[in-house]
């Protein structure tokens, strides 16, 4: 018994000082995302998607950068869903770590990084949907998501066709703003172009997501009799409008965009309330066989439960990233990093089909619309 | 007409849920001297213990937060003998901090136990809808209307003519002389704490089926309960239902009628102008 355990100490101490001389070459980058507070369950997505990527990375070797292999090393900062905090921790991540490229998921943490990422030497990866996002001048901006401006106009036509092949008059629209950067943005662009079609803003009402009762909102808006409700903001809050909307009463169609995962949505409003509701989404809704594989990964790891878009697009950053380092063959630089990257799209077997990354940082991300009918979810195919 | 009579129903709605959080916050601080932070977790708490007992146990939904109002009362008690408690003749601002740290950990509490997913609560009359006037309200609204307001008057009723709650009162008014003439303080705080608590449990229990629950919930709740008892007068438990109901309506109408973008501004005006001219607030005594 006592040489067992010997035995078993020596190892120990053999793996633990054979292990450091063994390490490959490793190369860090920053993830900011909101591990807690109101946008948790989003920000814990995006984590472990990332994860997903690095771990999938690193099981092949790791990333071959000019014919050597380096092994991924994300660095993780929560910043609460709060801007001040997404700052202290690009900050403290680009001095510690020099790393160069930090994701994150929010216009309220990317934007805040926009203001020293150039000057710490860091290329910002975000799925912020807001224009100025790429407006800046910035030369280390990545967006990696679809963006608002380049997308409502032809988006705005689609859901019009939508709407005439199933015999829908919708003339006059209200319009739900929340109450964030984006929101406000995706409004006034959605209610520019709505208005340019000859169609009528009826009403419009803010919220916040924070919130739990619509009826202030909602009764104003109703009053104005609108045959079309547009929301913009996540599932949760989403449900909450469309049920409480039809508890007063509501019979219209509601269209949703940004991040209405059109699946959760129907986990949490019953199906004949969500009846005539039109949810923007993007390929991964559609579960093709690339984001089928991903669902299954994710599940493995975290006992069954279904992951969030944020979660694959997450994962697919890190891809891109470790694409764009072995196209670079450099590891520390960003700008030879950033200047690579527009050849790392489309990733083979990609879940999005993100593409076309512009000298701007925008890229192209086509987006659908699906249906809910009889408590399923179909694909809108016109 | 209809369409005021509609803003005014949802005022008077979210008036009841920020009345309850409010009454135990003053009643806490009217004891204890703590701005108890943590009062909306811990509504958020009961919320969650509310789903499990309903959608594990299949418990009836009353049932379920009368369990709750319990457990929270038992854990408003712990929380008092293990944080408050010791630290009863320290600054005030380290009941403060202290009550801070509660609401961070429970908040971080709820997020490890049961993570960031939303969960709602079922409950058996779904969304049926009774309309009064052309006015329309789910069946659960009415109901945390009607049993919120039930409890105030039940409250009312037990501070005023019982033994316990007189002892409540006098502890408020001047805890030396209620000392002096023999009160238990230490019991008292507890129990005023496992009243509280249980009263956060109510209307977090009430609010889930229409809200739904998750570790962050209770956050913009307990913002307004602070403006309400500020607005009603610290420690004054009429106060406290005043002011809810004065803040829910004010919201509610301001919101449908001037701009639902301001609909915060204006409970902040009404907080302003009220203590501009009674700077302890409606019912508050000078301190």
């Amino acid at each position: 018994m006592r040489k067992f355990f010997i035995v078993i100490i020596g190892l120990f101490l053999l793996a633990g000082f054979t292990l450091p001389a063994q390490a490959a070459k490793e190369v860090k980058f920053g993830v900011i995302t909101q591990l807690s507070g109101g946008m948790a369950l989003y920000g814990t997505n995006v984590w472990r998607g990332a994860q997903i990527g690095v771990e999938e990375i690193n099981a092949m070797g790791g990333a071959t950068v000019a014919g050597e292999k380096y092994l991924l090393n994300p660095i993780v900062f929560d910043d609460e869903a709060k801007p001040d905090k997404a700052l202290a921790g690009g900050k403290r991540i680009s001095s510690m770590h020099k790393v160069p490229l930090i994701y994150t998921p929010a216009s309220l943490s990317g934007f805040p990084l926009l203001g020293i990422n150039e000057k710490e030497g860091f290329i910002v990866m975000c799925t912020s949907q807001s224009p100025p996002f790429t407006e800046k001048g910035n030369k280390l901006a990545i967006r990696h998501i679809n963006s608002v401006s380049r997308t409502m106009k032809p988006w705005i036509q689609f859901c019009l066709k939508t709407f005439e092949n199933r015999n829908l008059k919708v003339a006059n629209a209200g319009v739900m703003i929340v109450n964030t950067e984006l929101g406000r943005y995706w409004a006034n662009e959605f209610m520019k172009e709505w208005q340019a079609v000859g169609r009528n803003v009826v009403e419009k009402v803010s919220y916040s997501t924070e919130e739990t009762d619509y009826y202030t909102q909602l009764t104003a808006l109703l009053a104005k009799k609108p045959e079309l409700i547009v929301l913009t903001t996540v599932a949760e809050a989403s449900a909450r409008v469309i049920k409480q909307a039809r508890q007063l009463g509501y019979t219209g169609i509601f269209l949703n965009s940004v991040a209405g995962d059109p699946r959760q949505l129907n986990s949490l409003v019953p199906p004949q309330q969500l009846e005539g509701t039109f949810v923007e989404v993007g390929r991964w809704d559609y579960r093709e066989e690339a984001a089928m594989a991903f669902i299954k990964k994710y599940q493995a790891k975290h006992s069954g439960e279904d992951p969030q878009f944020s979660a694959a697009l997450a994962y697919e950053g890190v891809c891109l990233f470790a694409k764009a380092l072995e196209i670079a063959g450099n590891t520390t630089d960003p700008y030879k990093i950033r200047a690579a990257f527009p050849k790392a799209y489309p990733l083979p077997n990609s879940i999005f089909l993100i593409r076309d990354l512009d000298e701007k940082g925008d890229v192209l991300m086509p987006v659908f619309l699906v249906e809910f009918k009889g408590g399923k979810i179909l694909p809108v195919k016109d | 007409m209809t369409l005021f009579l509609q803003q005014l129903m949802n005022g008077v709605m979210l008036g009841s849920i920020y009345s309850l959080v409010a009454i135990g916050l003053t009643l806490i601080f009217g004891i204890l001297f703590v701005p108890h932070f943590a009062l909306g977790h811990k509504a958020m708490l009961a919320a969650y213990f509310t789903f499990f007992l309903v959608t594990l146990l299949g418990m009836n939904y009353w049932l379920a937060t009368g369990v709750s109002m319990v457990l929270l009362a038992g854990i408003g008690v712990l929380v008092w003998r293990l944080i408050f408690y010791p630290i009863r003749n320290a600054p005030h601002i380290n009941g403060f901090i202290s009550a801070f740290g509660a609401l961070m950990f429970l908040e971080s509490l709820a997020l490890i136990l049961w993570g960031a997913t939303f969960r709602q609560i079922p409950i058996s009359y779904g969304d049926q809808v009774i309309k009064i006037l052309g006015v329309s309200i789910t069946v659960q609204r009415a109901l945390v209307v009607g049993v919120a307001v039930a409890i105030m008057i039940a409250l009312h009723f037990f501070l005023k003519k019982t033994l316990l709650g007189s002892a409540i009162r006098a502890v408020a008014q001047n805890r030396e002389g209620a000392l002096l003439v023999g009160i238990k303080v230490n019991r008292v705080s507890s129990i005023t704490m496992a009243l509280g608590s249980a009263l956060a449990a109510l209307a977090g229990s009430l609010i889930g089926p229409i809200s739904l629950v998750y570790p962050t919930m209770a956050h913009s709740t307990i913002l307004k309960a602070f403006v309400v008892i500020i607005l009603g007068g610290m420690g004054s438990v009429g106060g406290a239902i005043l002011g809810g109901f004065l803040l829910g309506i004010t919201e509610s109408l301001g919101g449908g009628y001037i701009s639902s973008d301001y609909k915060d501004l204006f409970a902040f005006a009404v907080l302003v102008i009220v203590l501009t001219i009674r700077p302890t607030g409606i019912f508050g005594r000078a301190l």
